[in-house]
């Protein structure tokens, strides 16, 4: 956990030095609002990374029974979720520098948008079972639809028809007109950076969560 | 394909980016200001840390 925090710090200075700094490619429209790239998308990267951790959590809790399992499920979502917030206000404050408007009504926005609504009903769920087991057995049980239900919300479904956010539209992943190599060497330490800050938070969130208990 | 890398290497050269920013250093400025917020934060984590550890141990 303590390399973690340390690998973690290290590389989110890298990327804010060099997310300002480094030489970018001049595109038209998107001008310097390319180095959002840099912290809109490592966002969504971790919210799924700590949605797929959660659901694997779930799954533990069903087959293991064990209480902690799910405690460390809930926390995972409740941060993957927050995650996803961040992802789409900065997607929209974006979209509306290049766009022109905050919210089209694109499969991959209204996709995502989506799939956060499906966590937040997993919220709603888990507040209204007052019942300890109850409570953790069904929600570890939609948990797990929930993240069946994101993967083709966010990947599948805005691959099939046209969409405007890159990396849609039938072009799998990015593509060489997406991203470049300049673009990597901070993107790639910019996602894993906030995916273990993801963690770092999460298991602070999990040990008072087990104080409590 | 090298055709359409040849027209956007073209626009490239036209496209503004913020050249007068950083002609100027004030892009530094901004990326001193966003460290120092950065690091702070980083470090409040730590002392919510070592508190949350404290507890823990107090408990045991």
């Amino acid at each position: 956990m303590k390399w973690i925090k340390i690998i973690c710090v290290f590389l989110l200075v890298y990327v804010t030095i060099a997310g300002f700094l480094f030489d970018v490619p001049a595109l038209p429209i998107l001008n310097e609002a390319i180095r959002v790239l840099f912290f809109h998308v490592p966002m969504w990267f971790t919210m799924i990374f700590l949605l797929f951790i959660s659901a694997i959590n779930s799954y533990y809790y069903i087959s293991k029974g064990r209480i902690n399992y799910d405690i460390k499920s809930n926390e995972y979502a409740n941060v993957g979720v927050f995650f996803g917030m961040l992802g789409i206000i900065s997607g929209m404050l974006w979209a509306k520098f290049t766009w022109g408007t905050y919210w089209t009504n694109d499969p991959k926005l209204n996709g995502s948008a989506l799939g956060l609504l499906i966590y937040f009903s997993y919220f709603v769920l888990r507040g209204s079972v007052k019942d300890e087991l109850k409570k953790a057995k069904i929600s570890s049980v939609y948990n797990i639809f929930a993240f069946a239900m994101l993967i083709p919300l966010i990947f599948i479904l805005p691959r099939m028809t046209d969409s405007l956010h890159p990396g849609n539209g039938g072009n799998p992943g990015f593509n060489v007109y997406d991203m470049n190599s300049q673009l990597r060497v901070v993107f790639y330490p910019s996602v894993i950076g906030f995916i273990l800050f993801g963690i770092w938070i999460t298991n602070i969130r999990v040990r008072i969560k087990f104080l409590n208990k | 394909m090298i055709n359409m890398i040849i027209q956007i290497n073209l626009i490239a050269q036209q496209v503004s980016m913020a050249d007068t920013l950083r002609s100027e250093g004030k892009i530094y400025v901004v990326v001193i200001i966003f460290l120092l917020i950065l690091l702070a934060l980083f470090y409040y984590m730590f002392r919510i840390e070592k508190k949350i550890d404290k507890i823990e141990q107090n408990k045991k």
